[in-house]
């Protein structure tokens, strides 16, 4: 049985009945950024570079989507922050991509059909695996497809209007705004990500990632005068603040301007970025550089 | 027989592929397009930018509209020309100070400089005995003050004692910067003594006299020891008058200054421990790169490694009390 006196948060007794409320002692705010860089070269049938934004919705953008959408179907309210910037809002609204996009999706499932062949005659132990890829790469190209008719920015502008995902803003491209030199092109950046936000996803945006979390004094205003709410930067961006902040990472803070910061806890990031402790970096986790064609046999 | 996938909304073989032929104008934009094209050596115009990329670092770039030294001949003749070298003179606004260098021919420089600090730099000709012959000067650019504030906030709301501090930056990964603040804060009065008494208890006496300045040097210097950098990194990095005092007390003392004998110390002196007693392998010594921040050109956006935990206990006077109840028994 649950002993009230046991949890680690306070109970508040309501002023006007008997009822205690459980206040909690903090909130957690999961905030994901996706950004990748502008890679479009109708110049060649084929590049390499273009393979990084398939793998992205192939292997992220698509899954995030579904998983939303369950979510709130079964009526839950995950609460959600998602930035998705301007480069990678383009890129998946453009045409040429998403056709092309479509033919990596198919050439993969073919794959994967082949690879269900050989491992069934020469590699039972890869058969699982082989399955595995068929199913999900089937499952992806239905959602691509049939239910976001190729087009995953609308996705997430629906799972916005529904309140299931608020979804932020990041630099015109991803531009490093403590050493763009001049003022101009540091409001460029906002600006042209504000207007680019207002184009896919009909309204203005509240927050903004801010490039590589980087933030230096002075960038907060070129974010109010763009009517942007709040920020996300790094640690230190609050840690070192002037004065010391009482909660330091573990609370947001208001810019002397109003505009409000949230900072990224270390912890968490690594966990998701450093080569060295993350997931990513962990031998049993995926080696998405592995390619088939290389190592199944001739 | 190439293999079609049942359904393809392309209709297109995945050996074969082919895209649509673009249409000729198209087709002009696209051999416009050279992937070969080089980079130009220069954009044909005066420019110079100054950077900041850490507390410790400035990066300066720059470019001539014309050979700056066929001008210098042509006014002041081969011979005399040729005694001069093209340099770059570093300001520190503040104080007035000025360092040269010979300039990068590749036309950009790092620069090793003090935290809280502001700079400009002049590219320009130098020869012995003979005025700087400016070209270009930079923008001013302000280094970032190196750790956490010194000050916290007036209103009880959001005031924060060094000890509450210390640990929220120990709980968010910052143990140094929390190490740090709990040597300023071990006594609340006088924390520049106890990092003067620490000092002296790990060096030496005879330690250099302490400015107000040198204090948070000093508390950094303990901190990047006592998380295993070694003195032999740091002592490029100190300042010229710490620097030289701890070569001599290296000197002197038979052993020299290590994070165990330090650990030690803080141990005695603030009842403080470091929750992993093991030295730190290369991984763990990469995540001090971010925190230690001794280690100059040191980037935040390579995300560290978690860094050993300090367990803190509270300065308060009921600590203090109880550890004394527990020595005495």
């Amino acid at each position: 049985m649950l002993d009230k006196s046991s949890l680690s948060f306070p109970n508040i007794q309501h002023p006007t009945s008997n009822l205690f409320y459980i206040v909690p002692n903090g909130y957690f705010s999961l905030i994901l950024h996706a950004h990748l860089p502008f890679v479009r070269h109708p110049e060649h049938p084929e590049f390499l570079e273009e393979d990084w934004l398939y793998e992205a919705i192939t292997e992220v953008y698509l899954p995030l989507i579904f998983v939303f959408s369950n979510l709130h179907e079964s009526g839950a309210r995950p609460r959600l922050a998602m930035n998705v910037s301007p480069p990678l809002c383009e890129m998946l609204a453009d045409e040429l991509l998403q056709t092309r996009y479509t033919r990596h999706l198919e050439n993969l499932l073919a794959l994967s059909e082949k690879e269900i062949a050989r491992a069934s005659a020469d590699a039972p132990e890869f058969l699982p695996a082989a399955r595995m890829y068929r199913e999900n790469l089937s499952a992806a190209l239905r959602l691509w497809t049939d239910t976001y008719g190729r087009n995953i920015v609308r996705g997430f502008r629906e799972l916005q209007e529904e309140g299931v995902l608020e979804i932020i803003t990041c630099g015109a491209t991803h531009g490093f705004l403590p050493l763009i030199s001049t003022d101009e092109a540091r409001r460029a950046q906002v600006e042209i990500a504000v207007t680019n936000y207002r184009k896919h996803f009909g309204r203005q945006p509240r927050g903004i990632w801010l490039p590589e979390c980087a933030y230096e004094p002075g960038i907060e205003q070129l974010l109010a005068d763009a009517g942007i709410e709040y920020f996300i930067a790094d640690s230190h961006a609050i840690l070192y603040g002037e004065p010391r902040p009482r909660y330091g990472v573990f609370a947001p803070v208001r810019c002397p301007n109003g505009v409000a910061v949230f900072a990224r806890d270390l912890e968490t990031s690594q966990q998701v970025w450093s080569s060295v402790v993350g997931y990513p970096g962990h031998p049993d986790y995926r080696e998405f550089y592995r390619d088939l064609g290389w190592d199944a046999p001739l | 027989m190439p293999f079609i996938f049942p359904g393809s909304s392309e209709q297109l073989t995945p050996a074969l592929a082919p895209l649509p032929e673009p249409t000729a104008e198209v087709r002009d934009k696209l051999a416009a397009l050279s992937i070969d094209e080089p980079l130009p050596d220069t954009y044909a115009g005066d420019r110079i930018r100054l950077l900041v990329q850490s507390p410790y670092r400035l990066y300066l770039y720059w470019s001539h509209a014309r050979d700056p030294f066929q001008t210098l001949r042509r006014l002041f003749g081969t011979n005399h020309a040729a005694r001069y070298r093209l340099a770059l003179r570093l300001t520190d606004i503040e104080s007035g100070a000025e360092s040269l260098f010979e300039a990068s021919p590749v036309n950009n420089f790092w620069f090793d400089v003090r935290p809280d600090s502001s700079y400009r730099v002049a590219v320009g000709f130098y020869a012995q005995g003979r005025p700087f012959i400016r070209l270009l000067i930079s923008n001013e650019v302000t280094t970032p003050r190196v750790g956490v504030a010194r000050t916290s906030d007036a209103t009880p709301e959001f005031h924060v004692a060094a000890p509450e501090f210390a640990r929220v930056l120990n709980e968010a990964g910052y143990a140094t910067d929390a190490l740090e603040v709990t040597l300023e804060a071990a006594d609340a009065a006088t924390g520049d003594e106890t990092t003067r008494r620490l000092a002296d208890a790990f060096i030496g006496a005879g330690a250099p006299l302490l400015r107000d300045d040198s204090f948070a040097e000093m508390r950094a210097l303990l901190s990047a020891l006592a998380f295993g950098v070694s003195l032999e990194r740091l002592l490029p990095l100190l300042s010229p008058a710490l620097a030289g005092w701890l070569r001599q007390a290296a000197q002197r003392e038979a052993a020299p200054p290590d994070a165990s004998r330090l650990l030690e110390l803080l141990r005695s002196t603030l009842a403080l421990e470091l929750e992993d007693d093991e030295r730190y392998d290369e991984a763990t010594a990469e995540a001090m790169r971010r925190a230690a921040r001794f280690v100059w050109g040191a980037s935040d956006v390579q995300m560290p490694a978690p860094g050993p935990r300090l367990w803190l206990p509270s300065m308060n006077e009921e600590f203090f009390k109880r550890r004394a109840r527990r020595r005495n028994i």
